[in-house]
């Protein structure tokens, strides 16, 4: 959570401290090489310079971007542009000096907008996504990045040939605790990677109440396939974007199933899915959501023959062992204000009778975010993501990986959809493969 | 010794802790030096193969010590393994812990728990959310807690066998090596009476238990045979 006095600005330099982001830090840009243009040189280059920001789609995660977003030392909202007034009203609140459109187009045509930040349903992105780079505009998206193969496509064309620059809100990407985890799996913690496991879990019908039926497809753009992907492309898409940043591969094909279960209210996105990836070595991603029981949560675990990492959680598991098994949670539960019983005493040293695994933590302040707010939450990357989008629209860099990242985890969610409505193995097709896929 | 201490003192001078543990990390260090038997080159070890003839003052001190408790545990308690060998095993731990109590003392921290490894435990005072420190103790053959057993100003000691690390206990009077899921667990002001009536009471049969407690007054004894 951000300080009251504390700005964004200040967060990503802190975080770039955290992370030791400096000359030597190799191995983490490694890791992340978007990180690059985060470094405190190009943070102290921008210096009192303002990326100039138009907000399309103002909805509630366009609201979320504009708190953030209002904190960033470098970034000035000049522009909102939304198709439902209600939402337009309740930015305009937030940012009474910007200028307001209904219309995208008339926006783009604003020279003095340097980038525009596009928050609205995903059977729109690919267009306004296009459009903006077209007139010339930096564009930072949200996930995921379009709705079908071809509009990715599209896009990624369209990007690699032009020099703006693009950034999709893969928040992961930019939160510690996943970076931290990558780097660590990456340097052998947890030995050969063997396999991923993610889920989802909310019990909520997610629609939002609608003031009148013709706005239903507009507002509950979530539950149809014209503008949604359904739980794959909503919340599939960061969790498998973990699993090939861990794998370092894509996987090549995918089954799986993809019903109503509980929501049959008109809907026509599944409520209940649950696929397997398959990757040319074998190694596969389980994946699971079902938004009418939350038991489960949120999790997403890389295994290793020698350990496991919940990244969600911040935490990791190592098979075999050497802690000492009590004294770790008894200094956990001083740390939480937890008085209990420590199942520290045995006969031996040896934890050889453990039956439970210990979690270690993966960083010294992680904030773990259960899953189940639909807009989003505090700390969770995106409003690093952001901040480091407003520094490209002063610099012009491009950032490295976060639109190959965000086409690989999006065409694979395309990919699991398209295996659950033929009921068939799908293999990822040739035409839609970037060089920066490994399979 | 070959086994692993860790601790947990509460005090607001990061100072004086750290100092702590560097003077207890020396002395452990010191003492495995000394009672080892995993370490050929110890004093223990030297004495019991014959290159050294004498042990030395502290050694002498802690040999006269341990037959004192040979003597009150009618045998059942024996470094000499009944003349079959030497080992200081669970005593240099005790031993150990009786130090640990005493710098704790001197350095004034009054809340602090100690783990050695899992089977020698000092509680002093209390877990900063709690009026006491709680131990849950281990069934090493299944997975749950057969007892939670709460200390104040208190050691605790832990013997048994476990399904990998079974017949480690001999009984000196017969020179038989204890089998059997028993566990014992002793809580006693001292460290050091709490190790030797756990392993004591490994060998012990239910007459001999009963002696062995009343010789031991004040101490909480518990066996279970899982």
């Amino acid at each position: 959570m951000t300080e009251k006095n504390e700005t964004v600005d200040l967060g990503l330099r802190k975080f770039i401290k955290d992370l030791g982001i400096m000359a030597g830090g190799a191995t983490l840009l490694a890791t992340a090489p978007w990180l690059k243009s985060c470094t405190p040189e190009t943070v102290a280059e921008l210096g009192r310079e303002k990326a100039r920001i138009g907000m399309i789609g103002v909805g509630s995660r366009g609201q979320y971007h504009i708190h953030n977003l209002l904190k960033i030392k470098h970034a000035q909202i000049v522009a909102l542009c939304d198709v439902y007034q209600v939402n337009l009203d309740a930015a305009h609140a937030l940012v009474p000096g910007a200028k307001t459109y209904t219309d995208y187009h008339k926006m783009l045509e604003d020279k003095d907008i340097d980038g525009v930040i596009i928050s609205t349903p995903l059977g729109t992105h690919a267009q306004i996504t296009l459009d903006s780079m077209s007139a010339g505009k930096h564009v930072f998206c949200e996930k995921s990045m379009a709705r079908t193969f071809d509009e990715c496509k599209a896009i990624y064309d369209a990007y690699t040939k032009g020099d703006r620059a693009l950034y999709y809100c893969m928040q992961r990407m930019y939160d510690e605790k996943y970076i931290k985890a990558i780097e660590m799996i990456k340097g052998g913690l947890i030995g050969d990677v063997v396999g991923m496991r993610c889920h989802w879990f909310r019990n909520a019908d997610w629609r939002r109440p609608v003031p009148s039926p013709e706005l239903e497809r507009q507002i509950n753009w979530r539950l149809y396939k014209e503008s949604s992907g359904g739980l794959m492309t909503e919340l599939a898409t960061h969790q498998l974007e973990i699993c090939t940043w861990a794998a370092g591969k894509m996987p090549s094909e995918v089954v799986g199933f993809g019903d109503i279960v509980y929501w049959k209210d008109g809907r026509e996105v599944y409520d209940s899915v649950s696929l397997t990836y398959h990757f040319s070595d074998g190694r596969k991603i389980n994946y699971e959501s079902l938004i009418s029981n939350k038991f489960n949560g949120m999790e997403d675990q890389i295994l290793g023959n020698r350990g496991t990492v919940d990244l969600s959680k911040g935490v990791y598991y190592l098979e075999d062992d050497n802690t000492v098994y009590g004294m770790r949670q008894l200094l956990d539960n001083i740390k939480t204000g937890i008085f209990a019983a420590v199942p520290t005493a045995g006969p031996s040293w040896r934890p050889e009778y453990k039956s439970e695994y210990i979690p270690h933590a993966l960083t010294k302040t992680a904030t773990i975010n259960p899953g189940q707010s639909m807009i989003g939450v505090d700390a969770d990357g995106s409003d690093l993501i952001v901040s480091a989008f407003c520094q490209s629209c002063i610099t012009g860099e491009k950032v490295r990986d976060v639109v190959e990242e965000a086409y690989c985890a999006t065409t694979l969610c395309l990919l699991g959809n398209e295996a659950m409505e033929k009921g068939t193995k799908v293999v990822f097709p040739d035409e839609y493969k970037i060089p920066y896929m490994k399979f | 010794m070959g086994t692993a201490l860790e601790f947990i003192a509460i005090g607001e001078d990061e100072k004086l802790l750290s100092e702590l543990w560097e003077r207890l990390s020396l002395e452990g260090r010191r003492m495995e030096r000394l009672l080892s038997r995993f370490d050929p080159e110890s004093e223990v070890s030297r004495l019991a193969n014959g290159a050294l003839k004498e042990p030395s003052h502290e050694v002498g001190a802690l040999i006269s010590q341990a037959y004192e408790y040979q003597r009150k545990t009618f045998g059942l308690f024996d470094i000499t393994l009944g003349g079959r060998g030497l080992d200081f095993g669970g005593f240099a731990k005790g031993w150990f812990l009786e130090r640990f109590a005493e710098e704790l003392d001197s350095a004034a921290i009054a809340d602090a728990f100690v783990d050695f490894g899992g089977s020698g435990i000092l509680a002093r005072g209390h877990h900063p959310y709690g009026d006491c420190w709680k131990v849950g103790v281990v069934n090493p053959w299944g997975i749950e807690t057969v007892a939670e057993i709460e200390l104040r100003n208190e050691a605790m000691s832990t013997s048994g066998n476990t399904p990998l690390y079974s017949g480690h206990i001999l009984n000196p009077l017969t020179g038989e090596t204890v089998e059997g899921r028993r566990l014992v667990t002793v809580v006693s002001r001292s460290p050091l009476d709490a190790e030797v009536l756990s392993t004591a009471l490994m060998t012990a049969d239910r007459e001999q238990a009963e002696r062995l407690q009343d010789a031991f007054p004040g101490t909480k004894c518990r066996i279970y045979d899982l």
